[in-house]
């Protein structure tokens, strides 16, 4: 309990210790202003006063407004003398400056100052160059923003001057641009070949770093296809390279590297084959295996919805004429071959071989595919799963298709 | 003066020095012990404020009682986290050991018995298991609490003296802030017949013989002890409440709504094997054989309660193999819960029992009638055995981590986190894949932020909750769930500020690179980086639930003080007991000794028929398993084993099924194998596998293999015949034939452009500088169509990289409704090219995804399917589509060597053959496939993936079903709203390319007449698993 009294007495204590503060009563009314100070032009970071005259000692406040805030500032008394000294963070900032003299409530006097950047005090200089990559051909362009300001961050004045210069092969360009809307700029068209634009600004003394942008090729214009291959045989092993010519824009650039080239082959039954190349040097190539039955191809190379090559075509001549087969003593080991190409050499190993069993009625039994091996194929009709009787097989190898009856034991 | 307890002091340093010294090996492998360590860094971190943003977009840690944590917590500011988190695990073990000691004494009121039950208490196959395999610290801290409590609350019931109250209270107060489940269901399970024991006891001390106990005095002990129970239980139920308030608030605002997750405890242990082992062999392990001498002793009068007890946990712990847990428990509970524990509680509880009958063996009147029924050399005999018995227990339960790891061998963190606070990595949210448990290490020591996390109960994101999976980590152990919620974060990252992906498993490699994630690199641990293109950095400010002051003032303060105030309350007594510097009145449970003179030969001899049944059983199971396992004793069995061994790469074991008459040597077999690549030898893991004859003799048998592969992009289905033959009483397989196929060339060459990109040329650690930001390639739509197919609302549409630069594509489509109403957004999966050089042009199309199973009427599916679609529920017809394109300069996977060497067409299918020409090798090949209608407008994008890679020179042959689209509707195809980059599209196409030739693509299309088209178009797209 006697705490609480404690706290009381020293809580009473507390709210006695405030006292109000009015303020002496003035009358303001009959004040009246001069400014002294006639100068109305700055230029940024100059040290700036402003003078009034009163007939009554006051303490009017000075209130600053500009384009980044506002602020009020107390004056410097000399008897019926108001000095205001401008802070520094407002005579950097360049543009109108505004003050209102405000004395009680009510403006006495107003007026607006400017203040203009610096021009020779080494400016700074922001440069902005985008895209940084264009297509060939005068219609693609980058565009170079300079921002120029004083050493404050403002930026210098409508009008200034900004030189500009850009070098593309042999041939260095130089062009003047002027402030305007705070930035001086200017597109700069690719040329017609593909290289590279390196570009610089220049404010009074102060340069800017080296900026470049890169000229890429154009859309592809046609173009033509070739092939090579070792033989002409439709042997299902060897490669056949197709070949673009070089492909160009338009102005004569090579297109880029890695531009895709759609080669399509249609075959003597009309389906699209497809083999791909990627350019370089405007060269694509792209392969296919040799077909293993006799063929003829028509290639066309795309580049999609740009260029094409006019179709060229590519005959394949049949390597493998004939082959026989021959039945084991239960007729259950089928061996298809020797194989033999175009040389009578043995077919290279790999070759696709299909047999179709079918009862007698022509019911499919089951499909079996193997691969050549020596120029040999075998196929095993297993006495567990084959029943003794009568089938019909069909045998299929490079397009050569044969029948035969066979009976299995 | 009693003499200092040996067996105690045994148990101590044995217990001690074994657990102390191997949980180093063990505890970091577990499944916990990490999620711990992490929630610990949390609290070294940022003490007072619950919110964490690392794991699952943000959330509260007040959603599990923190003293464990805080504890490891507080010992890191000493030795860092690990040194906590063994510190802890130390005083676990000791507080564990003594717990078992004092409960063992309480039951049995004899030092010697409760000094073999500590013995006993530190080998037992359940404490082994809890700690060094599953790693719950919080679990045995607050279990060997409430053990060291429940004397006090004995003493307190019986003698009514406010001391041991607060003793009671105050380790009950440390028991809730270490584990909430605890003290709720040891309330139940240990309290409740802890007071039944009081009540008897009070009884006896009226009748002075327990068997003179009948009902009434029973009642009348109880009436007299009636408002010391209600006390404690108000106080205890209040101290519940109380000191984790935060944590009951919390469930109260985020009740678990989330499908339940699979735990193996809920298996049937007969049909689960692996979890009946781990669930129920393991940690009843000794104890099974003296199963009726526990009953007996339980179901005496003065334990009745605790023989009830005993025996629903029993039950409660087998999990699904009785319908009897579920019915208890009903279906929340049950699938809520883990079983485990109860399995834990009972065997803990048997402890006492246990030590008892070693007492009784060793040295008491069970070793006198052993001896004298069967002789000396049977009582060594059994002695002998259940001394092998327990060590065999132990040896097993340590070893399982080793031989049968739960997880992924231990990673390095250093590089991965080297990498997240390299170059602003960290502003971006990252996932791990394949990490296992480890993944909550890598957390613990990085501040960035990761869309997973590893304490499911905390789970936020739909994607996540509606999903019966643990973590997006180990997805693929998840069927298609985990599939499929990892697959919704792999195609829209950007929704998650998602851009890196930590990989150590091969297996998700396919499904990153065709959502169109890209290889960054591999890190010096071997760990894969994956990194998409054009994802936003994490917002500087994130949302996140905030709770009250005083919340998360209780939570910071109260664990500890809990502790603390134990400490100082219990210190005490302890101190008394050990010095004896004060004479203490003897504890009057110690007044109930029971004195072991005649062993029942009864019990004897009921105990050796169970043991001989439970033998009898082991063997059964050890015979049924040799069995199954004998893999050449028929035809189905050596496939069976074969396609096992294929699936475990275990290519010596496979060959060893193979015909020795086919004459094929292991050289040339293991070589075989090694040049087979693709999805299914490489990325596949075996589902299920059926089995029947085509055809079978005695001797030989065709066998059809119908087999289910379950691969991160689909779920393959593939049928295999094999010729079986019988040779000596084995059964061989017969190997398949060698594609014979011969490339042309032995050496050949390969020119291609690469590129690089410096990223930021400057060293810097402020932001990229604007000069070394690529402009971003330029896309063009050329033709985008919202269709309705098969009652299915997809976008589809071609769009070309008309950039001379290779670029990455990123599209997202999002639905409106007349009333310009959006209703769905996604991102083209993998129906698209997602790399594209200089003018190619790669079909898409978007189907708009729903979060699976969002419904709860919704039924799971019971196997695998990853491709397994959800659509979206629209609630309005969608009629406008918005299609918001990206591209980003590429350098990487654009290989484009794929070719199509052979076309045949039948009226439903195409058959074919590609060639890989290029100098890497194909994984998986995948077909895009576009369908034109007669005017040669495309109208529906379809693909497939091909189960067999490409090797480079060779061909492979696909088949492929044409589509039936009979019943597809174009909705609109208006393309007003595609952009690219953010600006139109029919800008773009006016810049770009003013004069494109449309007869180019009508030219490219193959002419194929079905249902519903005229043309088709194929595209070939190439995932290389390895590049070079």
């Amino acid at each position: 309990m006697k705490n609480y009294i404690y706290i009381i007495l020293l809580f009473l204590f507390c709210i006695s210790c405030g006292k109000k503060e009015t303020p002496k009563k003035q009358n303001t009314k009959n004040v009246a202003f001069t400014l002294i100070t006639s100068k109305k032009n700055y230029t940024v970071s100059d040290s700036i006063s402003l003078e009034f005259s009163t007939n009554q000692q006051n303490n009017a406040i000075l209130v600053l407004k500009n384009a980044y805030g506002i602020t009020a500032i107390k004056p410097k008394l000399n008897s019926t003398k108001l000095t205001y000294k401008i802070p520094s963070n407002f005579t950097k900032i360049v543009g109108n400056l505004k003050w209102l003299l405000v004395l009680d409530n009510s403006t006495k006097l107003q007026g607006t100052l400017n203040i203009t950047p610096e021009t020779n005090n080494y400016p700074k200089l922001e440069t902005y160059l985008g895209p940084r990559s264009i297509v060939a051909g005068g219609k693609d362009f980058s565009m170079l923003v300079n921002a120029p300001t004083d050493r404050f961050d403002n930026p210098l004045q409508t009008g200034t001057k900004v030189a500009i210069k850009h070098q593309f092969k042999k041939e260095v360009i130089t062009d003047t641009l002027r402030v305007k809307n705070l930035v001086a700029w200017t597109n700069i068209f690719s040329p017609q070949k593909t290289g590279r634009i390196l570009i610089t600004s220049l404010v009074d003394s102060t340069k800017s770093k080296e900026l470049t942008t890169v000229i890429l090729p154009d859309n592809a214009s046609n173009f033509t296809v070739d092939y090579s291959r070792n033989h002409k045989y439709a042997d299902g092993n060897q490669i056949i390279t197709f070949t673009t010519s070089t492909i160009k824009d338009n102005h004569g650039n090579v297109v880029s590297d890695g531009t895709l080239v759609l080669f399509t082959v249609k075959d003597s039954m009309g389906n699209l084959l497809q083999t791909n190349g990627t350019t370089i040097n405007g060269v694509a190539i792209a392969k296919l295996l040799h077909p293993s039955k006799k063929e003829s191809w028509t290639v066309t190379a795309y580049v999609t919805g740009a260029a094409k090559s006019d179709p060229i075509m590519v005959d394949f001549s049949s390597a493998i004429k004939d082959y026989k087969i021959q039945l084991s003593t239960n007729n259950r080991i089928i061996t298809i071959g020797p194989i033999e190409s175009f040389m009578q050499q043995f077919v290279p190993d790999g070759l696709t071989v299909t047999v179709c069993i079918y009862t007698k009625d022509g019911k499919l039994l089951n499909t079996i595919k193997t691969t050549s091996l020596k120029g040999i194929a075998k196929f095993n009709f297993d006495e567990n799963f084959y029943k003794e009787g009568t089938y019909n097989i069909k045998i299929e190898a490079a397009g050569i298709i044969k029948n035969k009856v066979i009976m299995l034991k | 003066m009693k003499r200092t307890n040996i067996l105690l002091i045994l148990a101590l340093i044995v217990g001690v020095a074994f657990h102390g010294s191997s949980i180093f090996f063990t505890l970091e492998n577990t499944y916990d012990a990490l999620i711990h360590l992490f929630f610990a860094d949390h609290y070294a971190n940022s003490w007072f404020e619950p919110w964490d943003y690392r794991w699952y977009t943000g959330f509260t840690v007040q959603a599990y009682p923190p003293l464990v944590h805080q504890l490891i917590g507080l010992l890191s500011y000493i030795g860092g986290l690990k040194f906590g988190m063994f510190t802890v695990a130390l005083l676990a073990i000791i507080l564990f050991i003594t717990g078992a000691y004092r409960f063992g004494l309480l039951i049995t009121a004899n030092r010697r018995v409760a000094g073999y039950t500590a013995l006993l208490a530190v080998f037992s196959s359940t404490f082994i298991e809890t700690l060094h395999i599953f790693g719950q610290l919080p679990s045995i801290m607050g279990l060997s609490i409430l053990l060291h409590s429940i004397p006090e609350i004995y003493l307190w019931i019986k003698e009514g003296k406010i001391r041991y109250l607060v003793t009671s209270l105050s380790l009950i107060a440390v028991t809730v802030t270490s584990h909430h489940v605890t003290p709720i269901f040891g309330m139940v399970f240990f309290i409740f017949p802890l007071i039944g024991m009081v009540i008897m006891d009070t009884a006896k001390d009226k009748v002075k013989d327990t068997k003179a106990i009948h009902l009434k005095t029973f009642i009348w002990a109880f009436k007299k002890l009636f408002w010391r129970i209600v006390i404690f239980g108000f106080s205890s139920l209040l101290l519940i409440i109380f000191c984790i308030l935060p944590y009951w608030v919390n469930s109260k605002k985020n009740p678990i709504t989330q499908v339940p997750i699979p735990h193996g405890s809920r298996d049937n242990f007969l049909e689960v094997l692996s979890s009946g082992l781990v669930f129920f062999m393991i940690p009843w392990g000794i104890l099974l054989f003296i199963l009726p001498y526990i009953f007996y002793r339980y179901y005496s009068k003065r334990y009745l309660f605790f023989g009830l007890s005993f025996t629903m946990l029993t039950i409660l712990g087998t999990g699904g193999t009785t319908p009897i847990p579920l019915k208890l428990l009903g279906e929340t509970a049950f699938n809520i819960l883990t079983l485990d524990r109860f399995t834990l509680w009972a065997t803990i509880m048997a402890l006492p029992i246990f030590g008892e009958f070693a007492y009784r063996m060793i040295e008491g009147d069970l070793k006198n009638n052993i001896q004298k029924r069967f002789g000396a050399v049977y009582h060594r005999i059994v002695g002998g055995f259940f001394m092998v018995g327990i060590l065999f227990m132990v040896i097993f339960t340590m070893s399982l981590g080793y031989f049968r790891p739960s997880q992924p061998a231990k990673i390095k963190m250093l590089p991965i986190v080297n990498f997240l606070n390299q170059d602003q990595h960290d502003h971006w949210r990252y996932l791990t894949l394949g990490f296992g448990d480890q993944m909550a290490w890598l957390s613990a020591q990085t501040k960035a932020m990761t869309v997973d996390g590893n304490y499911h109960s905390a789970r936020r994101l739909p994607e996540l909750t509606t999903r019966a999976i643990e973590r997006l980590e180990n997805s693929k152990f998840r069927g298609v769930e985990g599939i499929g919620s990892l697959q919704q974060f792999l195609t829209v990252p950007e929704k998650y500020n998602l851009k890196y992906i930590f990989s150590n498993d091969k297996f998700y490699d396919p499904i990153l690179y065709f959502s169109g994630w890209q290889r960054l690199q591999q890190l010096e641990n071997g760990i894969m980086v994956w990194e998409k293109l054009n994802v936003p950095p994490i917002p500087a400010i994130i949302p996140k639930e905030d709770v009250p002051t005083f919340l998360k003032i209780m939570w910071s303060t109260i664990p500890v003080l809990t502790i603390l105030l134990a400490f100082i309350i219990n210190i005490q007594m302890v101190w008394y007991r050990t010095l004896k510097s004060k004479k203490l009145a003897l504890p009057s449970y110690l007044k109930y000794k029971i004195e072991y003179t005649k062993f029942s030969s009864g019990l004897v001899t009921i105990n050796h028929f169970w043991a001989f049944i439970v033998m009898v059983c082991l063997s059964y199971g050890g015979y049924l398993f040799y069995v199954e396992n004998s893999t050449q004793l028929s035809a189905k069995n050596v496939v069976t084993a074969y396609y096992d061994a294929v699936d475990f790469k275990e290519f010596e074991r496979a060959y060893s099924y193979i015909n020795p008459d086919d004459g094929v040597s292991l050289s040339q077999y293991m070589l075989e194998i090694s040049v087979t690549d693709g999805i299914l030898s490489s990325y596949a893991k075996l589902d299920s596998i059926g089995i029947s004859y085509v055809n079978k003799t005695e001797k030989s048998a065709k066998v059809k293999v119908d087999t289910r592969w379950i691969t991160p992009l689909d779920a393959v289905e593939k049928t295999f015949y094999h010729t079986v033959k019988k040779k000596r009483n084995k059964w061989y397989l017969s190997v398949s034939k060698l594609d014979n196929d011969l490339p042309p060339d032995q050496l050949f060459t390969d020119n291609a452009t690469t590129f690089f990109n410096h990223g930021r040329r400057k060293i810097t650690t402020e932001q990229t500088h604007h000069e070394d930001v690529l402009k971003q390639p330029v896309l063009e739509v050329l033709t985008a169509k919202l269709i309705k197919y098969n009652g299915r609302y997809s976008i589809i549409g071609q769009i070309q990289n008309v950039d001379n630069v290779p670029s990455d594509v990123v599209i997202k489509g999002t639905l409106y409704n007349d009333e310009n109403k959006e209703l769905a957004n996604y991102n083209a999966k993998d129906n698209i090219k997602h790399k594209l050089m200089p003018k190619e042009i790669t079909a898409f199309k978007i189907n708009f995804e729903g979060i699976a199973w969002s419904s709860t009427k919704d039924t799971l599916p019971p196997t695998f399917n990853p491709d397994e679609f959800t659509p979206i529920n629209l609630d309005e017809i969608p009629t406008k589509f918005n299609l918001q394109c990206a591209g980003n300069v590429a350098n990487t996977d654009l290989y484009k060597k794929l070719s199509v060497q052979e076309l045949n067409f039948t009226n439903t299918t195409m058959n074919g053959t590609l060639f890989n020409s290029g100098v890497q090798e194909v994984t998986i090949p995948q077909l895009l496939i576009s369908y034109y209608d007669n005017n040669k407008k495309l109208v529906w994008v379809d693909h497939n993936f091909l189960s067999e890679g490409v090797r480079i020179q060779r061909k492979q042959h696909f088949n492929y079903n044409l589509l039936n689209l009979s019943n597809l509707k174009v909705i609109s195809d208006d393309m007003t709203n595609c952009f690219v980059n953010g600006s139109p599209n029919i800008e773009i196409a006016k810049k770009m390319f003013p004069d494109r030739k449309h007869n180019h693509m009508f030219e490219q299309l193959q002419e194929q007449k079905g249902d519903g088209y005229n043309f088709i178009r194929l595209e070939v797209n190439s995932y290389i698993g390895n590049p070079k």
